[in-house]
């Protein structure tokens, strides 16, 4: 097996200054986690891929993120009166989350590499009788899907998680749930992919997607600061960049962009094996293999333009310390030593957009929400679709992009 | 973080950010204040440029360690995970 010494050399320069090829099949463009995945799929069923990236792989949202596993109903998914149909809607997206489970267990194997999978089970913790219920609901639709969690109270909850505040309402722990390194995965699917034929050129930014005719089996000619790539078909997969690149051509994605915060500590001799969420406030927490804390969980950051990083504000890390502290009281006295920031892209209804445009066909897109956990697996699913005929046109997509 | 582990990154990027990624150099508790212009100059003799034009990682703060205790403040409130996407 690999491990992750391969990666920051695979790219060579030599590649890079090669010139466009001419023509492909398929252009991916994006070269994070659901690019590079797309790119491996595809190009193992056989494909001719070019991807294009306008910085370096891997650089956005898909190396930004804490590389969790969010299998567990969040607090992001629930509404204010939940009704039936909503416990209906919760169990198909467990069931999606499952699917994802079964691929994360297995992607190690796929790429034959290291790229630091643990399954260390997810808590989710409550801290009034109003959230303890929540825990409660939650895991009685998590178990019609199929997705063990257990509820934890009182003594038993301070036994399993003796380092968790002690008057905390209630825990929920999930034994399928943890993490991968993400500054690994994304770049280790791009080394496959570039094994398997897939032509991969960083620094190099479309500016401009054209819809041809006249060239048999060539409908876009795509347009870069690197020169022109006739295609035969188009993946958008540029995450927060999607909607900018698809109103070009008309399409109107109902998506929006947030900026998220990340607290990252000192190390500390490692205790904590389980990530924590918090199912009414804003946190995830863990202790990373380097033995820091990683404390996030949808705090804002500042927006900016690219090629600018976000830039992080303060308010945003001290009520991020304070949920957390709140938490887990050890560490009150733990030195933060960084916070980073990234760009989080999200749809209306939180539901990826996956598939194939009606109204221009040739063009797919590829975007996800919750863009880690679910990213290889619609990745996945995209490829079965361009490659198999007749295979379904990806589960419930958002519904904008059938009207599109 | 060793100077061995840090060259085989300079093939492929003059991005100090990347070089960071890979190799968490400028993560420790120095936070790049010691090593930032040892990697720039690294970079800027592999790629022949002069140093002036390597771009530094993207500063952020605390200037210095500070606990956690001591920035934590629970009147920062959000009464919504997300922001709504309409």
């Amino acid at each position: 097996m690999l491990n992750s010494d391969f990666l920051p050399g695979y790219l060579s320069q030599s590649e890079n200054i090669e010139e466009l090829p001419k023509q492909t099949d398929v252009v991916v463009i994006g070269g994070g986690l659901l690019g590079t995945a797309l790119s491996y799929y595809l190009a193992k069923a056989g494909v001719e891929v070019t991807l294009l990236e306008r910085n370096d792989l891997n650089r956005e949202a898909s190396g930004t993120n804490a590389g969790s596993f969010h299998f567990q109903i969040a607090l992001h998914q629930l509404t204010e009166n939940m009704t039936e149909a909503d416990d209906k809607r919760l169990v198909d997206e467990t069931k999606l989350m499952l699917d994802a489970a079964k691929l994360w267990d297995d992607i190690e194997k796929e790429l034959n590499a290291d790229l630091g999978v643990h399954f260390t089970g997810g808590f989710m913790v409550a801290e009034t009788q109003e959230e303890l219920q929540v825990l409660r609901d939650k895991q009685r639709i998590e178990e019609a899907a199929g997705l063990e969690t257990h509820v934890l109270t009182g003594n038993e909850m301070r036994e399993f998680a003796p380092y968790m505040a002690p008057d905390l309402s209630g825990i929920a722990f999930c034994p399928r749930e943890g993490h991968a390194n993400p500054l690994l995965v994304g770049p280790a699917y791009a080394y496959r992919a570039h094994e398997l034929g897939t032509q991969i050129r960083t620094n190099c930014e479309v500016t401009r997607i054209e819809q041809i005719t006249g060239i048999p089996g060539y409908r876009f000619k795509v347009h870069t600061n690197r020169g022109i790539i006739l295609c035969n078909r188009v993946v958008n997969a540029s995450g927060a960049w999607t909607a900018e690149l698809s109103s070009q051509l008309g399409l109107n994605l109902p998506m929006g962009l947030s900026g998220l915060h990340v607290n990252v500590t000192e190390p500390r001799e490692f205790f904590l094996n389980s990530m924590i969420q918090h199912i009414g406030r804003r946190l995830t927490l863990k202790q990373t293999a380097n033995n820091t804390f990683i404390i996030g969980g949808g705090w804002p950051s500042r927006e900016e333009k690219f090629p600018l990083r976000y830039s992080n504000i303060w308010e945003s890390a001290a009520g991020n310390a304070a949920v957390a502290v709140r938490v887990l009281p050890m560490l009150k006295d733990v030195q933060l030593v960084r916070v980073w920031s990234g760009v989080w892209a999200y749809t209306n209804d939180f539901k990826p957009i996956l598939g194939e445009s009606e109204k221009i066909p040739g063009y797919h897109i590829a975007m996800v929400p919750t863009g880690f956990t679910l990213g290889p697996m619609v990745s996945r699913m995209l490829a079965e679709y361009m490659t198999q005929p007749g295979a379904k046109t990806c589960f419930q997509m958002n519904s904008t992009l059938i009207a599109n | 973080v060793t100077l061995e582990s840090i060259l085989p990154v300079l093939e492929s990027t003059i991005d100090p950010s990347v070089v960071k990624a890979y190799t968490r150099c400028g993560m420790g508790m120095c936070q790049g204040r010691n090593c930032q212009r040892q990697i720039s100059a690294l970079i800027a003799e592999k790629a022949k440029m002069p140093i002036s034009q390597i771009t530094q990682a993207t500063p952020r703060f605390p200037t210095k360690p500070i606990s956690l205790g001591q920035i934590a403040d629970s009147n920062v409130t959000s009464e919504k995970y997300f922001i709504d996407a309409e």
